[in-house]
This record gives C-alpha cells, sequence and structure tokens, in this order.
C-alpha cells in the first residue's frame, strides 16, 4: 500500500518536473520577438513633403557591423553599422508600414532615442506628430526629441566618427547640458499644459577637418545650433545658439557654458588706446607683429579683444515667481551661481578680495544679459511663451490666470520681468593671477 | 471545506489584502481620478479613505456577530429566508462580476502593453486556470501567496519611483484644489470603488485567527494601500502633468521614464510583471470569494468542487461582456463606482442594520 503511493508520489514529481521543463522550452512561445528577426531603429527624421505627408526616414542598426573593430571612414575598408530607409505615408504608422515593405525583418522602434522633426514639419504643427508618439506602443516615451533648420532626414546622412553609431553621438551631444534637453514626454506636456508654450533643441550638421584617410569623404558631424521656438505647436523662430543658453538659464537648466565678459565691464571706461588715424595700414600691421615694449603694456594687443575674462559656471539655481505689482503681474527672475574663473586674459588682479565683488557684478550683469536678450526674442519679437510664464501665473493665481488665458499671449508680451543675479565667483581655477604675465602687466 | 477549517493569521490577512486590492488600482486608477480631479487626484484616496473604513468597520461588525460564518450563511438568519439567499446571490454577482472585470483589465494590460497579437482567451483563460489551481487550496494558501508577494511589490513601487525621481517636476502639481474640493471627491468616490473591496472581509474573516486583530490589520492594509495610491497618483502627476488622464496605464509609463544613468532603466518589463501577479492574486482572492458565496448560498458542501467551473465562466464573461478598451475605460469612469457600491456599502449595511434591529447573533453555543 505504502509503496504504491509511494511510487505513484513519486511518478507524480516526475511529471511536474517535466512539465516544468517543457514550460522553460516554450518560454515566449506566442508573440515571440527574436532578436535576429528585427530591424532595430535607433534615429527618426520626420519631414513634410511638398504635398502635406509625413515622410519618415529611419536608421537601422546593422549588430553585426557593430562588432568590427577600427573606424567607420573610408579606408577602413568597412561598411556602415547603419542604413536609411524611408518612406512616405499620411501618418507615423502608415509610413512605418510602408518602411516595413522595404525591409526584411520586423520593424522595431523600442530603441529609437532621438526623434528628428524637419522645419517644414514644425512650422506647420507637431500636435498631431505627438499624438502617434505617445500612442504607438513600441515608442518610449523618453526619447529625445530634436528640430532641424531645413530638411531633418538631412541629419541622417552624417556619420560622426566618436562612437558606431551616429545616435550615440547625437544623444550624448544633447546631454552635455548646453541647452536643455526635451523628450517626446516634456514637449508633450507643454503642447498639453495652460501657459506654456514648447521649445526644442536644433541640431544641424557641421563639417569636420578631413585628415589625410578622410579626403573626397564627407565628413560631418552634428552641431547644435540653438533651440527652435513654438508657439502653441507651430514653430515661429530658432533662438541661436547664444540667446538659447538665456533660456536655459531662464528654465532653470543653466547650461554647462562660458559666457566671456569684457573687462573693465564699464563701457565708458578708458579703452585700450587705438591706432591712430595717421597711420598707414602696413605700419599698423607691423605695430601688432611686435612684440609688446616692456612696461605696462597690455599683452595680446593684437587679439580683437584682448581684455576677457572667462568664468565657468559651476552650479546654478534659477526660481521665477509670478508677483502682483500695483495690480498687474510681474515675473521675478532670481539667480543664483557659483563660478570658477577660467580665464583672465585682462590680466585682473584675483588675488585682491576687494576685486572679487567687482567682478561679480559684472557678471551678474553679463548673465542678465543672455536672459534679457532670450526675452526679447520671445517676447516681443515670437511672442512665445517657451519660459511658461503663464503656468507660473497659473500656479500662483488660479483665479486671476481665468481672466487672462484667453488673450495670454497679448498680455505675455508687455509682461514686465524683473531679473536679479547672484553670482559668486568661489575660485580662479588653478592659478591666481596670470603666470605668463609680469607684474606690472597686472590690471589693479 | 468550510473556510474555517483553514486559518491565515493577520499578518498573513494583510499581506494579503494590500497587493490584492492594491495592485490593480496603483497601475490605472491615477488615470481615472485625474479626469475628474486634475493635478489634485493624489488627493482622491484620502477622499475615499472614510467611505472605505466604513466598508470595514459594517464587514468587521458583523463578522462579531457571525464570527464562523461567511456572508451566505447568515444572511438568511438575519433578513429571512428567499431574502437572505438573494442577498447571498447579489454578493455572489458582485464577486463575478468583478473577477471577471479584473480578468479583462489583466488581459488587455498584457495584450497592449507586452504581447499585441495574443489573443484576449489564451490570456484571461491561462491566468483563470493558474488562479483556479491556488484558490483550491484554500484561504490558507492564498495568505501565503500573499506573503510571498506583498513585499517585492511594495519594493517595486518604490523603485520605479526612485528611478523617476529625475523626471519628476513638483510644479505639476500646483495650483492645489484649482477647481475646489468637488472634483476631488468625485475621484474619491471613483477611488472608493477600489478601496471599498474591503468588503471581501464578509468572506475572509470567518478564515482568520483572532477577529479583532484581523479587522485591525484590514484598517492598516486600507492605510496602506491608500499611502501607495497617494504616492503614487503624485508621482504619475509630477511626471505626466496634464497628460495624465488621457494615458492607459500611466504608472506603466512612469516606469518607463525611469532610469538609474544607463545602469539601471526600463524595468518596465517589471511592472508588468508585477502587475501580472498582482493581478492573479486579486483574480484568486475574488474568485474564491465567488466560489464560497455561491457555494453557501445554494448550500453546497463542498465549494472546491465549483473552483474549475466557476474560474471557466469568470473567463468567458470577462472575453465577452465587453467590445473593448473604450468600454471598459468608459465603464470604469461612470457607472463602476456607484454600481458596485451597492455591493460594497449598501448591501452588508443594511444586512447589519437588520440584524441589530432584530437583535440577531450567532448562538453561543455556535461559537467556537
Amino acid at each position: 500500500m505504502r509503496g504504491a503511493s509511494h511510487r505513484r508520489g513519486l511518478a507524480r514529481s516526475v511529471l511536474a518536473a517535466a512539465g516544468f521543463v517543457l514550460f522553460l522550452l516554450c518560454g515566449g512561445c506566442y508573440d515571440r520577438i527574436e532578436l535576429n528577426e528585427l530591424a532595430i531603429a535607433d534615429l527618426m527624421a520626420v519631414d513634410l513633403t511638398e504635398d502635406g505627408l509625413l515622410k519618415v526616414s529611419l536608421q537601422f542598426i546593422i549588430p553585426s557591423e557593430l562588432t568590427n573593430p577600427g573606424g567607420t571612414g573610408a579606408g577602413s575598408g568597412l561598411r556602415d553599422p547603419f542604413y536609411v530607409i524611408e518612406a512616405v505615408g499620411e501618418t507615423i504608422p502608415e509610413a512605418f508600414s510602408r518602411v516595413q515593405a522595404k525591409l526584411p525583418r520586423r520593424l522595431f522602434t523600442s530603441h529609437l532615442r532621438v526623434i528628428v522633426i524637419g522645419e517644414d514639419l514644425a512650422r506647420a504643427g507637431i500636435g498631431p506628430l505627438f499624438e502617434s508618439l505617445t500612442r504607438v506602443r513600441e515608442l518610449r516615451i523618453s526619447a529625445d526629441v530634436v528640430v532641424t533648420q531645413g530638411e531633418a532626414a538631412e541629419l541622417l546622412r552624417a556619420a560622426p566618427r566618436l562612437g558606431r553609431l551616429p545616435v550615440s553621438a547625437l544623444a550624448n551631444m544633447l546631454h552635455q547640458r548646453i541647452v536643455p534637453v526635451r523628450s517626446i514626454r516634456e514637449v508633450a506636456i507643454a503642447l498639453a499644459s495652460d501657459g506654456v508654450d514648447p521649445f526644442i533643441p536644433a541640431v544641424g550638421l557641421t563639417q569636420r577637418i578631413e585628415t589625410e584617410l578622410e579626403a573626397g569623404v564627407r565628413a560631418q558631424e552634428y552641431e547644435l545650433t540653438g533651440v527652435g521656438i513654438f508657439r502653441g505647436d507651430r514653430l515661429v523662430g530658432f533662438a541661436p545658439l547664444d540667446v538659447a543658453r538665456g533660456l536655459a538659464w531662464l528654465v532653470d537648466d543653466p547650461p554647462f557654458a562660458v559666457a566671456t565678459i569684457p573687462w573693465p565691464p564699464e563701457p565708458d571706461q578708458p579703452a585700450p588706446p587705438l591706432e591712430r588715424p595717421d597711420v598707414s595700414p602696413e605700419e599698423a600691421l607691423i605695430r601688432r607683429d611686435a612684440p609688446p615694449a616692456l612696461g605696462p603694456a597690455r599683452l595680446g594687443s593684437g587679439l580683437k579683444e584682448p581684455n576677457r575674462i572667462s568664468p565657468l559656471v559651476l552650479r546654478a539655481r534659477v526660481n521665477v515667481q509670478a508677483e502682483i505689482q500695483d495690480g498687474r503681474i510681474v515675473m521675478k527672475v532670481d539667480a543664483r551661481a557659483i563660478d570658477d574663473i577660467v580665464t583672465n586674459q585682462a590680466g585682473l588682479d584675483l588675488t585682491d578680495p576687494d576685486v572679487i565683488p567687482e567682478l561679480e557684478k559684472a557678471l551678474e550683469a553679463s548673465v542678465e544679459e543672455r536672459m534679457r536678450a532670450m526675452l526679447r526674442l520671445a517676447q516681443e519679437e515670437l511672442e512665445a511663451d517657451v519660459v511658461g510664464f503663464g503656468a507660473i501665473v497659473r500656479r500662483r493665481y488660479p483665479e486671476l490666470w481665468r481672466e487672462l488665458r484667453r488673450d495670454w499671449h497679448a498680455y505675455y508680451r508687455d509682461l514686465p520681468v524683473y531679473i536679479t543675479v547672484d553670482v559668486k565667483v568661489r575660485r580662479t581655477g588653478l592659478t591666481a593671477n596670470p603666470p605668463s604675465y609680469r607684474p606690472e602687466q597686472i590690471r589693479k | 471545506m468550510h473556510p474555517r477549517e483553514t486559518r491565515m493569521s493577520p499578518v498573513q490577512l494583510f499581506m494579503l489584502l494590500v497587493p490584492g486590492i492594491g495592485s490593480t488600482a496603483v497601475l490605472g486608477l491615477p488615470a481615472v481620478t485625474a479626469a475628474f480631479a486634475r493635478q489634485d487626484a493624489w488627493l482622491a484616496p484620502l477622499a475615499a479613505l472614510p467611505a472605505s473604513a466604513l466598508v470595514i468597520w459594517v464587514c468587521g461588525r458583523l463578522a462579531a456577530r457571525f464570527p464562523d460564518e461567511t456572508f451566505a450563511e447568515y444572511a438568511p438568519k438575519v433578513v429571512g429566508w428567499l431574502p437572505g439567499k438573494l442577498c447571498g446571490l447579489l454578493l455572489f454577482w458582485y464577486f463575478f462580476h468583478l473577477d471577471a472585470a479584473i480578468s479583462r483589465e489583466f488581459a488587455d494590460f498584457l495584450i497592449a502593453t507586452a504581447h499585441p497579437r495574443t489573443p484576449m482567451a489564451l490570456a484571461v483563460g491561462l491566468a483563470a486556470f493558474a488562479t483556479a489551481v491556488a484558490v483550491r487550496h484554500g484561504p490558507e494558501i492564498l495568505g501565503r501567496l500573499g506573503e510571498l508577494f506583498a513585499l517585492p511589490a511594495v519594493l517595486l513601487i518604490l523603485v520605479i519611483v526612485g528611478l523617476a525621481y529625475s523626471s519628476v517636476d513638483m510644479r505639476l502639481l500646483e495650483p492645489v484644489l484649482e477647481n475646489g474640493w468637488r472634483p476631488v471627491f468625485v475621484s474619491g468616490f471613483l477611488t472608493q470603488a477600489f478601496t471599498g473591496q474591503f468588503v471581501l472581509l464578509l468572506v475572509l474573516l470567518p478564515s482568520v485567527n483572532g477577529l479583532q486583530h484581523g479587522v485591525k490589520a484590514s484598517y492598516l492594509a486600507l492605510g496602506a494601500i491608500a499611502a501607495a495610491l497617494v504616492l503614487v497618483s503624485a508621482v504619475t502627476i509630477a511626471v505626466f502633468g496634464p497628460l495624465t488622464p488621457n494615458l492607459l496605464w500611466p504608472f506603466f509609463k512612469v516606469s518607463r521614464v525611469g532610469s538609474f544613468g544607463t545602469v539601471l532603466a526600463r524595468v518596465d518589463p517589471l511592472v508588468t510583471g508585477l502587475w501580472v501577479a498582482g493581478s492573479c492574486l486579486k483574480l484568486s482572492l475574488h474568485r474564491y470569494a465567488a466560489v464560497v458565496t455561491l457555494a453557501h448560498t445554494v448550500g453546497v458542501r463542498d465549494w472546491r468542487r465549483l473552483v474549475l467551473p466557476m474560474s471557466g465562466l469568470v473567463a468567458a464573461y470577462a472575453v465577452g461582456h465587453l467590445e473593448s478598451t473604450v468600454e471598459h475605460g468608459y465603464m470604469l469612469s461612470y457607472f463602476w463606482a456607484p454600481y458596485t457600491q451597492l455591493f460594497q456599502l449598501v448591501l452588508p449595511a443594511v444586512v447589519l442594520i437588520v440584524a441589530v434591529l432584530r437583535g440577531v447573533e450567532a448562538k453561543r453555543d455556535e461559537r467556537g
């Protein structure tokens, strides 16, 4: 009796174990996705065609080429580990299905890291595009978005030297904190929010210097050119890089960048003596190239702007608040930054603690001017609320906002913005006074 | 086998209720509540607290009168034979319908996020079979499953919140109460459809060692679920702001946003896993409640015989009773909350009131 039940128990365990092993074998029988049956897209460009359709260009990874050692350029005898296929459709998924018709493997868009939007499409409106980008199951909502000046598909021609895949070069460049990065999610939030207009970093192509091996090859790299400014869902203009850095300050994502100031800061201070008008051009050239005389003469006087000081922002924090003053709304921007000095070619005496406050004041003025330049562009020229002043007003004064929201852009145009900047220079790089200057060349 | 023959501890009850009720709410609820309360949706679970606590209190009072019986057994003694049997059937229908709705939601999520070409019948059927096996082993095994699963579930939620930290923008939660309290209470009412599922206690409490501790554990579980829902809703809104109401499974999207550098990112398969495990726990809890309630209503001695056929019925109803996720979403927003209140609060409360008025309770010698 006992033996029989024991045997039955054993048989059952063996059966159960066998069943378990069988289950392991059929992992993902249904809806399985094998890596070598996929065409993995990592970079997508979307353009508007002349007849108003969407042209989708997808860059695919070729995994087998990825493992090859060596470069991607000519002379290495290797092919690029990526290629591009494009198709036109009325919507993104339709274009995807037409791309699929040109692919030997199943289109897989989960690994798209950057979406490039062409200027024409951006000017026509990106709302419908973001509808697809947030709905399609495979797409990751955290992918980065950029716009181009001109056609987006052009960007897919570049084969940057650093990194095996162009998309990693592009994405890593975006994350260098030069202008704020925007993901699908952030742009969609800006589109759906009351009182915010979206902005998207703008990227273009730039030529790299040809080396021997590369002679004759199209040698192009990505370059961050600024920020595309939208009103509603339509692109209305571009902010060049210098102005875009002001935007970075305003949205509390201060750039990891250098903002050089002249020294002395006030324009009414005596500027370095100009060339006397009676000096002939030839003589001026000779003087320019002549070594500086002994004495307090400035160094580098042949430079266009020798009297410059460059800070590096180490840490910064920007707070934007709405307030009511005399019955009308004003914006208060309060920026705090801690700076390092990375160049003091003006020869300022940085060992003197009394000089630092003056320097800080000049740096504060330069940061404020950066933000002002952005605000001039956004408020007066483009009337696009990319900083989200409207949303800030809505958070602080919800009742007031209900009245204002209808013609916010008109109100926004003349919205006064008060900026206070507090810069602390905490360190001066690895040197105190310019080591290459003689003592009498230091500006007291 | 009667429920009182297998036992679980109050701790097990706590660990069973937290994922068993909270799991499906965590993933989908923020979208439903944000549709009405917008950025204030994180307040909705708090607004739902009093009514949900009332559900637990009613179940606790009823269980105190009839410590060894389930609702379907004592309802005829309280309100008379025919109305009592009807009450039992109504409660059974609630558990059955809810079980089918959970199956449906489970399959919808799995299909929409991971397996777009899998037929729904397969997804629902597999879950129904797996949970049927668990249910057949009775409440003790369910309690142990809860023990196994509660901690990882809570940890995973914390991990997702932690990973999404860099995408969190607390300013998206402002202005607080932009449109007053009204939308918050509407959302709280919708949340109540989830947190009111504590009506399970009508069936579970007889299996718990120590009635008072069981009720206490339930209040604690309610607190834990409300806290989790507040956290999840707040984080979801802080990440997605005005997009939240239009995302079908917003917390799943949150898990897709988060990353810890390049080391740890894309934890969404884990969320799918959490959902599968949590849904199955919830499915088995309600299946168990449905089967036991029906058995006690119609007087079947061994409820376990009903488990497999009932699972088949639930699966069939789950696949057939809704056309699409659109209908499901509409039902959740506009029909589900008032409908479930009938069973979660009104039905037990009426029975309790009648019991108090008529002074009915279990005879002393029946107490064990």
